[in-house]
C-alpha cells in the first residue's frame, strides 16, 4: 500500500547539515517515502528553490547564519493564493519567535529537541486537514460550484484589474454578457437537474472557446460574462463573437435528451464604450437586451457603428451564400496579351455580383468578408468551376485555346479540400491540363508551411501555374518567390501607372522585368490604361500586359 | 512519483463530458494523462492498438477505464462483456460513469465484473471531488496487478 504523501515534494531550509539529515530520517520514519526532498542551507538558495519549484510542504529553521527563516514565510505566502503548509523549526523554545512565525503565516512551530516520528506524523496530518478546508473556503469564495467558472464577486474584481492593466498597456477588451434564450423552458420541461447540467456543460464550452488570458464567469442563473482581452481590429471582435455563437451550433446531451440551446449576447468595449466597470457592465447588459429584442439567438454591440458593421457583414454573408447556391454570381473576363505579338495568352476571370437594384457590389469588400469564414471555400469553388466551364466552352467552339487565370484566396489552401477538388476536375477534364493559372494576392498571406507548399507543388506537377498578383505592394513579395513555386508575377498597377517619369517606379519596373528573366518567371504589367504607358513598357521589354487600354473585363458573351 | 504516469482512459461519445472530466483532472491537480474513445468498438481497437491506434503499440495500457453505458455503434454493456472475457484486459479496473440510474443497469454491470458504478455528477465541483477520490482509491489505496505484463 502506498501512502498519501508518496508524490509530495518537500523543501527543508536548514543551515546545519546534521540537523537536515536528522529531520529527513525522522520524516521518512513518520510518513514513509516522499516524492522528493530538497535541501537549502541558506536564504538565497532557499529563495531560488521557493520561486522555482512547487513544493507541497516547507520546513524552515529560523536561525540561518546571520539571517532569519521568518522572512521566507512571507515569500511563500506571496507566491500562493492558498500556501502549502509551513512548519517553523527552532533550537530553542522562544514564545516571541513562535508568535511572529504564526503572524507571518506559519502553520506550526516545533522545537528540534522534541521532534519524534509520531509527533511529526500527527502534526502533518492535522495541518493537511485544515489546509484542505482552507482551500475549499478559498474556492467557494472565488468560484461558482456548479460550473467551476469564476463567480460574480471575483469577476467584478477581475474586471477592475483588467481595466487597470488595459489602461497601462493601452489595449482594448470586450465585455460580453450572455444569457441563454430558452433556459426557463428547459427547467420547466426537463427538470432542474437537467437545467443545472446544461449550465455546467455550456460553461465548459465557453471556457474552452475563450483564450487562456480571457475570463469566463457565471454571474448567476443562466447569465454568463466573458472578458475577451487584447483585441486589435473591430473585425476581430466580430470574429470572436461569431466563434462564441458557434459554440451553440451543436446540441447538448442532457440526461438522455438532446437539447438545442441558443444565446443572446451583448458586447461593450473598453475604452470606447466606457472606462469604468459599472458603466461597461450596464452597456453590455443593454446590448444583450437589444439582442433579445431582435429575436434572440443573436448578438448586439453597444457601439452602434460596430453593430451596423456586424449586421452588414452578416447580411452580405447570407446573401452571398444564397447567390452561390442560386448561381447568381457572374464572372467577367479580361485578356492578358503578349506585348510583342498582341496575341491573347490568357483571360483573367473576375468576380462580379449585382444587388437587387442591379448595381455591382464592391468585389474586394465581398471577398474580404467571405475570407473571414468558411464561405470563401464555397465561393472559391464556384469561381473555379465556372471559369473552367467557360474555358471548355471556348475550346469546343474553337473561340479561344489559351489559358484561364483564376483568382484564389490563400485561405483556400489552408486545408486540402480545394486542392483535392482541382485534382479531381483535372482528372475528369484532361483538356484543362496546362491551361489553368491560379492568381494569389499577398492580401491574405499564404503560410509557408511544408504541407501548404506541398499542396501548391502537387498542382504545379499537374500543369497548373501560380501567379503572384499585385507584386510590389505587399510585404512578402520576394520571400513569396523564394518559398512558393511561382511561374508568373504581375507588377501592380500603382507601379505600372507611374512608369512614364524618370523615377523610382520606372527603375522598379525595369528591375522586376530583369528579375523575371533571371528567374525564368513570366512578368505581366497590369493596369495599363493608355497608349503611352503601353509603349514605355514595351520599350522596357515587359513581356505581357493587361489593362483597360487593351480591354475592360467583359461578360463572356460580350467578348 | 511513479503513479503520475498512469493513463486514464475515458470511453464516452459526449464531447462535453470528455471536456468536463479532463478539466476536473486538471482542477484536482492530477497530472495523469487522459485519452478518449467514443464507443465500444473504438475502445477495443484502442486497447488492442489496432487501426488508428496502432501508433500506441508498445505503450502501457491505461490503469483505469471510465466507461459510459449509452453509446452508438457498440455500447458500454457490449464492450464490457468483451473486456471481462479477455485474458489481458480483464484486470484493468473499469468504472462505469453514466447518467443511467436504472437498477437493472447497475446490477448487470456489477455482475459483468465492473469495479464501480458511478452516476455522473451534475456540478463541476462534485465532479472534481469524484475524480479526486476515484484516483486516490485506484492509484493509492488499492494494489493493482502490474499492467506492463
Amino acid at each position: 500500500m502506498k501512502n498519501n504523501y508518496s508524490s509530495m515534494a518537500v523543501l527543508i531550509v536548514e543551515d546545519d547539515e546534521d540537523d537536515y539529515i536528522l529531520l529527513k530520517e525522522l520524516l521518512e520514519d513518520a510518513i514513509g517515502d516522499l516524492g522528493k526532498i530538497d535541501w537549502a542551507d541558506d536564504i538565497s538558495s532557499a529563495t531560488e528553490l521557493i520561486q522555482k519549484n512547487d513544493h507541497q510542504m516547507y520546513f524552515i529553521d529560523n536561525r540561518l547564519g546571520a539571517e532569519l527563516g521568518l522572512d521566507l514565510i512571507v515569500l511563500i505566502k506571496q507566491k500562493y493564493e492558498t500556501a502549502p503548509p509551513i512548519i517553523m523549526l527552532s533550537g530553542v523554545d522562544d514564545r516571541r519567535t513562535d508568535l511572529k512565525a504564526m503572524n507571518n503565516g506559519a502553520d506550526d512551530y516545533l522545537i528540534k529537541s522534541q521532534l519524534s516520528p509520531p509527533l511529526l506524523e500527527r502534526t502533518i496530518r492535522y495541518i493537511f486537514k485544515s489546509k484542505s478546508f482552507e482551500a475549499k473556503l478559498a474556492r467557494l469564495a472565488h468560484f461558482d460550484s456548479l460550473t467551476g467558472l469564476y463567480n460574480r464577486s471575483i469577476f467584478n474584481e477581475l474586471l477592475n484589474k483588467t481595466i487597470e492593466q488595459s489602461k497601462r498597456s493601452a489595449q482594448r477588451f470586450a465585455l460580453v454578457t450572455i444569457d441563454l434564450d430558452n433556459f426557463k423552458y428547459i427547467n420547466d420541461n426537463y427538470g432542474h437537474p437537467a437545467g443545472d447540467l446544461l449550465l455546467t456543460k455550456v460553461a465548459r464550452r465557453l471556457k474552452h472557446t475563450v483564450r487562456g488570458a480571457d475570463i469566463a464567469a457565471r454571474l448567476g442563473g443562466d447569465e454568463f460574462s466573458l472578458v475577451l482581452k487584447d483585441v486589435g481590429e473591430n473585425s476581430d471582435f466580430v470574429k470572436l463573437i461569431n466563434n462564441i455563437m458557434a459554440v451553440f451550433d451543436k446540441p447538448v446531451q442532457v440526461l438522455g435528451n438532446e437539447i438545442h440551446t441558443t444565446i443572446s449576447a451583448g458586447i461593450a468595449i473598453f475604452p470606447n464604450d466606457a472606462s469604468v466597470s459599472s458603466e461597461l457592465i450596464e452597456h453590455s447588459d443593454r446590448a444583450m437586451y437589444q439582442a433579445k429584442n431582435n429575436g434572440k439567438n443573436t448578438y448586439s454591440f453597444y457601439n452602434q457603428e460596430l453593430h451596423q458593421q456586424a449586421k452588414f457583414r452578416h447580411s452580405i454573408e447570407l446573401k452571398l451564400s444564397c447567390a452561390i447556391e442560386q448561381d447568381k454570381l457572374l464572372l467577367y473576363y479580361q485578356p492578358i496579351l503578349d506585348m510583342a505579338t498582341q496575341q491573347i495568352i490568357s483571360y483573367e476571370a473576375l468576380l462580379r455580383w449585382k444587388d437587387e437594384q442591379g448595381d455591382f457590389y464592391n468585389t474586394e469588400e465581398v471577398i474580404a468578408i467571405a475570407e473571414q469564414g468558411p464561405l470563401i471555400l464555397e465561393l472559391g469553388r464556384w469561381v473555379f468551376d465556372t471559369a473552367c466551364q467557360q474555358l471548355m466552352r471556348w475550346q469546343q467552339q474553337q473561340q479561344f485555346l489559351g489559358k484561364i487565370a483564376i483568382n484564389v484566396s490563400a485561405k483556400q489552401f489552408n486545408n486540402p479540400v480545394f486542392t483535392e477538388h482541382v485534382v479531381k476536375t483535372l482528372a475528369q477534364y484532361p483538356q484543362l491540363t496546362n491551361k489553368i493559372i491560379f492568381e494569389i494576392t499577398e492580401r491574405t498571406l499564404l503560410e509557408s508551411q511544408p504541407h501548404i507548399i506541398k499542396l501548391l507543388e502537387s498542382l504545379v506537377a499537374l500543369g497548373c501555374e501560380f501567379s503572384l498578383d499585385d507584386f510590389g505592394t505587399g510585404h512578402a513579395s520576394i520571400s513569396y518567390l523564394r518559398a512558393f513555386p511561382m511561374q508568373i508575377i504581375k507588377i501592380d498597377k500603382s507601379i505600372v501607372q507611374q512608369v512614364l517619369g524618370k523615377n523610382k517606379e520606372m527603375a522598379l519596373c525595369k528591375a522586376i522585368i530583369a528579375m523575371g528573366k533571371a528567374l525564368d518567371i513570366q512578368v505581366v504589367a497590369e493596369g495599363i490604361e493608355d497608349k503611352a504607358v503601353a509603349k514605355q513598357l514595351k520599350v522596357l521589354g515587359c513581356p505581357q500586359a493587361q489593362g483597360y487600354y487593351y480591354s475592360r473585363p467583359k461578360a463572356a458573351d460580350q467578348l | 512519483m511513479k503513479d503520475n504516469l498512469v493513463t486514464i482512459h475515458m470511453c464516452d461519445d459526449d464531447p462535453d463530458d470528455q471536456l468536463l472530466v479532463s478539466d476536473a483532472l486538471l482542477e484536482a491537480r492530477l497530472g495523469n494523462p487522459i485519452d478518449f474513445t467514443q464507443n465500444g468498438l473504438e475502445l477495443l481497437q484502442y486497447l488492442r492498438r489496432e487501426g488508428e491506434f496502432s501508433h500506441l503499440e508498445g505503450q502501457p495500457l491505461p490503469g483505469l477505464i471510465l466507461l459510459d453505458l449509452n453509446m452508438p455503434v457498440m455500447d458500454g454493456r457490449e464492450v464490457l462483456k468483451e473486456l471481462k472475457n479477455d485474458e489481458v484486459f480483464k484486470s484493468i479496473p473499469i468504472v462505469v460513469l453514466t447518467t443511467s440510474k436504472a437498477e437493472e443497469d447497475i446490477a448487470k454491470s456489477y455482475n459483468m465484473g465492473v469495479n464501480s458504478f458511478i452516476i455522473k455528477p451534475i456540478s463541476f465541483d462534485s465532479l472534481v471531488e469524484m475524480v479526486k477520490s476515484m484516483t486516490n482509491y485506484w492509484f493509492h489505496i488499492v494494489s493493482l496487478p502490474n499492467s506492463s505484463q
